[in-house]
């Protein structure tokens, strides 16, 4: 044990030849990851930027991925600097972007990291359904309740919906148009309509109706012309 | 044979010495790779052919790049004993010419020449270029602004030495710093003079060389590896590939002696596979120099052995990192790692390397030669030495240049670049390639050094500096360094591989007009982040550009944002023609072009009026910015387009036509205009044509403002400017002259019964010189001058008249001067004759007409005599350095000047009367003394109340008057109908006119108006400038491109 590292403001002595992250599990500090392989080989991780932590002294300050840094002495991390904080969130609003928001025909919804990280970091992102443990038979809809879980931000750990009730919606609706596309279908194959739909929405998402309206209209639910989003 | 003593390579050098100084004539074509691609090849294969024929005793050598790309293709001319000339684009015929009287007939050819080399250039001291008496006529070297500053030590040999001959290289110094080093210095000894001489890894992040060597040395490990990167990925940099094809053996000189001093054993050199020409020079140096024994087993007959392998690379920008590199060169994909561990502890193979660039490799050897103590003399504190920097784009003089760190941006742009092209306005210089950032005006006096450049959030890097002027759209350049960064991410790390993507996304959506107001702050953000935890330096500085372009830039991103507009017209969605996006009144130019081509004068006058109130006048005073954009003179001259308006008008008034205007329906809303100058008049123009009862309030007997009282007539005669005032009152708007606010009727009156007010009440008043006795008698403010003239009184002036100014109202008080009869005009401007603001077209018919000028005088004192002013000291300025504007500044020196005159007129700029603002209140007022205003809407600090015009911006032009009366009627309107009534405007009016491209791209001389003589025209008041007649105005409508037609197709 014979490298000092300070993890926080906590004095850590360790073996030499690890990474910053082994060290900090060892020593019951959370540090989140996703492209992390146990695997002490330094080619094969550190790319998904989510375990990055603060180096603020004993090295080059900055943000370093503590899957791959090794411990070296005198070494000064931050896990939980503001640095850190919005690098990780932007890591993981990043990753929405490009990841195929399915949430009620996904196996890992009521376990899944993405809907973890968003309500660590809180990020509006993900519907309700990716937190909701109910899928297939258990989900609400195919009960005929107008449960708005497809159409809503997570953020409550799917509160009510884990309890049998339905989701009315209360963070809000979401606004991003892909994401909607999915809930919406699900309404739809569900035998929901469009009218329906708004007025429940209406009672806490009023001001993002028009958004609903336009990814409707678009997928033919509501009469009217299709606006095309975005340029050619 | 193998050199093993000092004795062995001094032959070697001697045989070298022998071709370098040769005894006979010489030709000297530089073919590197950019040599060759602006056709030097053809001209070396005729000049071996004529020799040949001619039976010329003459040799042909064969150099590397020199760096003047701005005057590529170079031949050189050496006889002996005589300097080195080189030729500028030369081209077959010139090459003939050359041959025959200066190589043969031993007479330079004066024209053809650019410089000549009447001794070393270079920092280079063995077998030195010949000192000879320089030729007369022709500038040498040193005295070329272009390498006036430079200090060569990188490129010491380049363009002097054929790459390919080892001896020339050794001639010249070669391979003596290897022998010293292995033979007489330990390793550590070596690394030491490294460290104190302060190189530091010219590869872009500047880390210091010695110190890097030095963790290598420390790592354990059996076997060592040295890198050079010759990878240079950034687009637009060149540097290196000069220094591999015009100098290869200084890299392998260097690699030899920093392997000694690691302890490495074997080595790579990495180059792009996209230089073919480099990659074979140094296949060809690395045979040379294994057969003299410079590399292999025991080199120079020391115990020191190490073998340089190349590499080539194949077409990874990434691979310009460390760690791809690496992964690269041990055949996998290349992906960077993250760092620690460092290459220097673990790296190629997992064994300790060191990694340094081209330059830092070439500089190693002239360390060792020269010293560390010389070394470090050079540059500045942080930063020691010089760099190579590739200056490329609007530039004058475009190239390679060596500068010594310190040097200011400045310098590089307008003492060695001879600033922007064509006379555009200098906008930023972006450094460092893609992963830079760009550097505007007001921080040129920046010496350049790392830590400066990085303060400014730009980087040194690799050395290229692109110069941008005044057409290039900042958020479309960010773009481009976007788009390339994205396309070359390696896609591990999410921060790089979707966060640039998504900074891409919004600068897309910005360029096509879907801009949101909370797309800088997102782009911001996301830049930062991006920035700080990607996994290398390509996501950690991709998005530098981005940051710069938003932080010294960030009107432009508004622009497109809020107004949809790309004010240098390059995002193509934004605008239909440049000359029309240009235009401060949108006026559609191609459009009544077109028509004046089809004989419709009438409608192209229409077409004007449906932008513009005043086609008449503009058509004879605007500073014409469109013609300045116009493609037309990219390809032969721009177009007429002001002449071009002022015949459609005058043609129709010919025929006593009478234009059409549209209107909406009236509303019951009514607006009170302060002012009948031409923001005044064009905002109740376009104001009653939307619809609302308008009212002039103006404070003198006519209405025309600035275009009545300060315009003479021999520029704009009355009747022009009473016809088009005569359409404005004939579509309803309401007059009240003679009428002063805070006299005649109070501005809370105004307030209260009109539902807005626009302010428009100009800058009236001269700026003061502040020089005691200037409110004598014999002195006069210009535009007093001016209205004093126009209103048809003649002003007593005498026989001499001296106007301090350099503007437009200076000009046109020496010109109306010279009209009144007044023998002697003088002005007298404190910068030079390029400097002037005013017209270039109206400074020269002044000189035409007789005027005098002094230059580079500043007033000091009036003279007074018997109570009057008689005449002015000037203190005689001399021209100082480039400020960061381009303009050489003015330093007074102890000389004066007296002028003596019967009058003296000041015309140095013009103010607000700050009487008005004190009616209206000081809380609509800047510290300027202007109208404060939004620049979007025109609104003032009051809701009801707008302002434009010169009242709010300070003295500008005509057009930008007008062009605000529109836009402050648009926001008027938009505010009180919540609509855009000019949607509805456009779609009421029924000009059509052809849409069918044009077949003119041949070349067409811009046709020009007549003028009367100078001699005749200084009589009267005349008109000096004539209409075009028709046949005339058909050809240069002809000549229009009709870019709208071609932007319309390509939206489709």
């Amino acid at each position: 044990m014979s490298i000092k590292v300070t993890i926080d403001g906590k004095e850590i002595m360790c073996e030499p030849n690890q990474t910053v992250l082994d060290v900090a599990k060892k020593n019951g500090i959370d540090i989140p990851t996703l492209c992390y392989i146990p695997i002490y080989d330094t080619n094969r991780s550190g790319t998904c930027r989510v375990c990055l932590v603060e180096i603020t002294g004993g090295g080059r300050p900055g943000l370093q991925s503590s899957c791959t840094l090794p411990v070296s002495q005198g070494l000064v991390i931050s896990t939980k600097s503001e640095a850190v904080y919005q690098a990780r969130r932007t890591v993981v609003e990043l990753l929405l972007t490009e990841h195929l928001q399915d949430c009620r025909n996904c196996p890992t919804s009521g376990n899944c990291n993405f809907a973890k990280f968003c309500r660590d970091y809180d990020i509006n992102g993900v519907p309700v359904c990716s937190e909701c443990p109910n899928q297939k038979d258990g989900c609400l809809l195919s009960r005929g309740v107008l449960c708005l879980g497809p159409i809503t931000f997570a953020n409550c750990n799917a509160y009510c919906t884990r309890r049998g009730y339905r989701c009315e919606g209360c963070h809000s609706t979401i606004i991003n148009e892909d994401v909607l596309h999915f809930g919406l279908e699900a309404y739809r194959n569900a035998g929901f309509v469009a009218e329906q739909i708004l007025e429940a929405a209406t009672v806490f998402s009023s001001r993002d109706i028009h958004i609903l309206k336009k990814v409707m209209t678009n997928i033919g639910m509501l009469k009217g012309k299709p606006k095309r989003r975005g340029h050619k | 044979m193998k050199i093993q003593k000092l004795s062995d390579l001094e032959e070697i050098g001697k045989i070298g010495e022998k071709t370098l100084r040769r005894g006979k004539p010489q030709l000297i074509f530089g073919l590197g790779t950019c040599g060759i691609a602006s056709g030097g090849a053809p001209l070396k294969d005729f000049a071996v052919e004529y020799l040949r024929k001619t039976k010329t005793d003459a040799g042909i050598s064969i150099v590397g790049c020199i760096g003047l790309c701005y005057v590529e293709p170079l031949v050189d001319v050496k006889l002996p004993g005589k300097p080195r000339v080189t030729y500028r684009d030369m081209t077959v015929e010139k090459l003939k010419r050359v041959i025959d009287e200066h190589l043969i007939g031993g007479r330079p050819v004066k024209e053809y020449a650019l410089a000549q080399l009447a001794g070393e250039l270079s920092v280079n001291v063995n077998c030195p270029l010949e000192s000879t008496t320089p030729y007369e006529g022709i500038p040498t070297y040193q005295e070329l602004p272009f390498f006036l500053k430079q200090l060569r030590i990188v490129l010491r040999n380049c363009g002097v030495i054929n790459p390919d001959s080892l001896e020339e290289y050794v001639a010249r110094g070669g391979y003596k710093s290897a022998f010293k080093a292995l033979h007489e210095m330990k390793p550590e000894e070596v690394i030491e003079v490294v460290k104190s001489s302060g190189l530091r890894g010219r590869g872009g992040a500047g880390f210091p060389t010695g110190l890097k060597w030095q963790f290598a040395r420390n790592a354990k490990g059996d076997k060592k590896y040295i890198i050079c990167n010759a990878d240079e990925g950034d687009p637009g940099a060149y540097m290196n590939r000069a220094v591999l094809e015009g100098d290869p053996h200084t890299v392998i000189e260097g690699m030899v002696i920093g392997a000694y001093a690691i302890g490495a054993s074997e080595g790579y050199l990495y180059v792009r596979a996209e230089y073919p020409l480099a990659v074979k020079t140094l296949e060809k140096s690395i045979k040379d120099a294994e057969k003299y024994g410079l590399l292999g087993e025991n080199i120079l007959g020391s115990n020191f052995s190490f073998k340089l392998n190349i590499m080539e690379g194949a077409g990874a920008f990434v691979c310009g990192e460390e760690t791809a590199l690496m992964a690269s060169i041990e055949g996998k994909r290349g992906e960077p790692h993250p760092r620690p561990p460092f290459p220097a502890e673990a790296g190629l193979f997992g064994k300790p390397t060191n990694i340094n660039n081209v330059e830092s490799w070439n500089t190693v050897p002239i360390i060792i030669e020269k010293g560390a103590a010389w070394y470090s003399s050079i540059g500045t504190k942080g930063t020691k030495g010089t760099k190579v920097f590739s200056l490329v784009g609007k530039i004058n003089r475009s190239g390679l240049v060596e500068i010594p760190f310190g040097t200011t941006v400045k310098d590089v742009i307008y003492e060695i670049g001879g600033g922007a092209q064509n006379n555009r306005a200098f906008k930023a210089v972006q450094t460092g390639g893609p992963s830079g950032g760009c550097i505007p005006p007001e921080h040129l006096d920046v010496g350049i050094d790392y830590e400066n450049l990085k303060a400014l959030g730009a980087i040194v890097g690799s050395g290229g500096m692109v110069v941008m002027d005044e057409d290039t759209c900042m958020v479309d350049v960010a773009k481009y360094f976007l788009g390339f960064t994205t396309e070359e991410s390696c896609g591990q790390c999410t921060l790089c591989r979707v966060g640039l993507r998504r900074l891409l996304d919004v600068l897309d959506r910005i360029s096509t007009g879907e801009g949101k107001e909370s797309d800088i702050d997102t782009l911001n953000h996301l830049a930062i982040q991006v920035r700080d935890g990607s996994l290398c330096a390509l996501g950690g500085t991709a998005p530098n550009p981005v940051l710069t372009t938003l932080s010294y830039f960030r009107n432009e991103y508004e622009e497109h944002i809020k107004q949809k507009k790309c004010i240098a017209s390059v995002c193509a969605t934004l605008f239909d023609a440049p000359c029309q996006n240009t235009c401060p009144a949108g006026t559609n130019v191609p459009g009544y072009i077109q028509l004046i081509r089809d004989g419709k004068y009438q409608k192209a006058y229409e077409l004007n009026l449906e932008d513009n109130p005043f086609p008449s006048i503009c058509g004879r005073v605007c500073e014409h910015p469109c013609e300045g954009r116009c493609q037309r003179g990219q390809f032969d001259e721009p177009i007429a387009i002001r002449e071009l308006k002022r015949f459609c008008v005058d043609k129709t008034l010919e025929k006593k036509g009478k234009p059409s205007i549209t209107k909406l329906k009236p509303n019951n809303k009514q607006v009170a205009i302060v002012g009948g100058g031409p923001s005044g008049l064009s905002a109740a123009y376009f104001l009653t044509k939307l619809g609302y009862s308008t009212t002039i309030f103006e404070s003198s007997g006519k209405l025309g403002g600035m275009m009545r009282w300060a315009i003479p007539k021999y520029r704009l005669p009355h009747r022009v400017l009473d016809n088009d005032i005569k359409n404005i009152l004939d579509i309803g708007v309401k007059v009240r002259l003679g009428c002063i606010i805070g006299k005649d009727v109070t501005f809370s009156e105004l307030a209260e019964k009109y539902d807005v007010l626009y302010l428009a009440v100009g800058a009236q008043l001269d700026q003061k010189l502040g020089l005691e006795g200037e409110n004598l008698p014999g002195m006069m403010p210009g535009l007093k001058f001016l209205h004093d003239v126009n209103n048809g009184v003649k002003p007593h002036i005498g026989n001499s008249i001296v106007i301090i100014g350099g503007g437009n109202v200076a000009v046109d008080v020496a010109r109306t001067a010279k009209r009144l009869g007044c023998e002697k005009v003088t002005m007298c401007y404190r910068r030079e004759k390029e400097d002037m603001p005013a017209y270039t077209e109206e400074c020269d018919a002044a000189w035409e007409e007789g005027i005098n000028f002094h230059f580079l005088v500043a007033p000091e004192k009036v003279i007074e005599k018997d109570g009057r002013a008689v005449g002015v000291v000037f203190k005689k300025m001399k021209i100082g350095n480039y400020d960061k504007w381009g303009r050489r500044t003015p330093l007074p020196t102890e000389q004066t000047i007296e002028v003596m005159a019967d009058t003296i007129v000041t015309a140095i700029g013009q103010v607000v009367d700050q009487k008005f603002i004190d009616t209206i209140g000081h809380e609509f007022a800047t510290s300027r003394g202007t109208i404060k205003v939004d620049k979007y809407n025109q609104r003032t600090t009051n809701l009801k109340v707008y302002a434009g015009g010169d009242a709010a911006t300070g003295p500008a032009s005509v057009i930008d008057a007008i062009s605000q009366g529109k836009n402050a009627a648009r926001s008027i309107d938009k505010m009180l109908s919540g609509e855009d009534g000019f949607i509805e405007l456009k779609k009421k009016s029924k000009i059509k006119y052809s849409m069918k491209l044009p077949d003119n791209e041949k070349k067409m001389i811009r046709q020009k108006p007549s003028e009367l003589l100078a001699k005749e025209r200084v009589c009267s008041f005349d008109e000096v400038v004539q209409c075009m007649d028709a046949r005339c105005a058909k050809k240069e409508a002809e000549r229009c491109f009709r870019c709208d037609i071609m932007s319309k197709e390509a939206k489709e």
